[in-house]
């Protein structure tokens, strides 16, 4: 029940660690997802005090004593939809990060525009978060989508293939092989 | 060619934002930029998972850069939109930044490859792009501001020629909205 009403700095943190411990077991991008909440944890109270936004308490109950804007509980939410696009995690935390969203709008913690100012926060955290740990060569650069696809296409192919009982159904095919496209990096 | 598209496309895309957040105001404008970035991360998921669509395929293919997730571009222009809209003083400076951003930075990356005076802190740029975005901007935002347009032109221009590794939509807006306390 507080959880969906409070702002108060301990259920933000219960908020933070059970999503921390899902991405750790399903997320691909883990590292920036922790740079990305370590990031959120000073700037949104700073973000709050500086912009100082009341909220709109008036739902169903009692509303906490912090400024509104923005919303903290959806930019970590969203920073989790974030970090899990492109993968099949992304159809857990998505709507995750929607209920958690919604349900501060629901319930007069925050009013929509604090909401979507704190999932904007979130994803440009998230995003940031990877530059930084790209740049510092903590992670490698994501696979262009393209060859990604391609290469998902070959082993479904190689995989159907084989099921057939084809030995070798790629090479000795009449069609030339598909040439993977060229990516530069940026 | 796909770069002249993309910015035409950029600019487009953000005199419509701009607009359409000048005509809803601050808080409308934010939940309809929320709709759009729910209605971008599912397409981008979807893209990655293999769906394949022609409007959209004809789009990133006409205007994509060689980026690692389809249709990054725009979302982070969405997100710049959420952050100058959520960050600014008024809406109205709000939408001054995202108008300079959208033709400044359109007209910077047109200008500045035809360039050939780099600019000494940043050899990716030129110092043509960077007069292309100044004038550009300050034509746009004038009619807003008054002479103060001049001086926030001149500063985001100094911003968007820096070497900061971040995307120019966070580095640009963000400065546009700290810099709306102050001017």
């Amino acid at each position: 029940m507080s959880l969906a009403a409070g702002a108060s700095s301990a259920d933000l943190y219960l908020v933070l660690a059970c999503l921390g411990f899902a991405a750790l077991l399903f997320c691909h991008n883990r590292k920036a997802i922790f740079l990305a909440l370590l990031l959120a944890t000073p700037t949104i109270p700073l973000l709050k005090n500086a912009i100082n936004e009341d909220r709109p308490c008036n739902g169903l109950l009692t509303c906490p004593d912090d400024s509104g804007m923005p919303s903290g509980h959806s930019a970590i939410a969203f920073i989790f939809a974030a970090g899990s696009l492109g993968s099949p995690s992304f159809w857990f935390f998505f709507p995750a990060a929607l209920v958690v969203g919604f349900s501060r709008e629901y319930w007069g913690a925050h009013s929509l525009a604090q909401v979507a100012s704190g999932a904007g926060l979130g994803v440009a955290l998230f995003f940031i978060s990877e530059e930084l740990l790209i740049y510092f060569g903590a992670i490698k650069r994501r696979t262009h989508w393209k060859v990604k696809r391609f290469v998902k296409k070959r082993i479904l192919q190689m995989r159907k293939s084989k099921k057939a009982g084809d030995v070798v159904p790629l090479k000795q095919s009449s069609r030339p092989p598909a040439k993977a496209p060229m990516v530069k990096r940026r | 060619m796909k770069e002249l598209y993309r910015k035409l496309f950029h600019i487009t895309f953000g005199a419509v934002i701009a607009t359409g957040i000048y005509f809803l105001g601050r808080d409308d404008g934010l939940a309809a930029l929320f709709v759009m970035l729910i209605a971008g991360l599912v397409l981008i998921q979807w893209k990655l998972s293999g769906f394949e669509e022609k409007v959209i395929d004809f789009f990133l293919s006409k205007m994509e850069r060689k980026v690692t997730i389809p249709g990054i571009g725009a979302l982070m222009f969405l997100i710049g939109a959420i952050l100058a809209l959520s960050f600014s003083k008024t809406a109205t400076f709000a939408v001054v930044v995202l108008l300079v951003f959208a033709f400044g930075d359109g007209a910077s990356t047109l200008v500045g490859l035809k360039g050939s005076h780099r600019i000494f802190y940043n050899k990716k740029k030129t110092w043509e792009g960077s007069i292309a975005f100044f004038f550009t901007a300050s034509i746009v935002s004038v009619f807003f501001l008054g002479p103060t347009a001049l001086l926030l032109c001149f500063i985001l221009a100094i911003v968007e020629s820096l070497p900061i590794p971040f995307d120019d939509n966070f580095t640009i807006t963000l400065a546009g909205a700290a810099l709306s306390y102050i001017l």
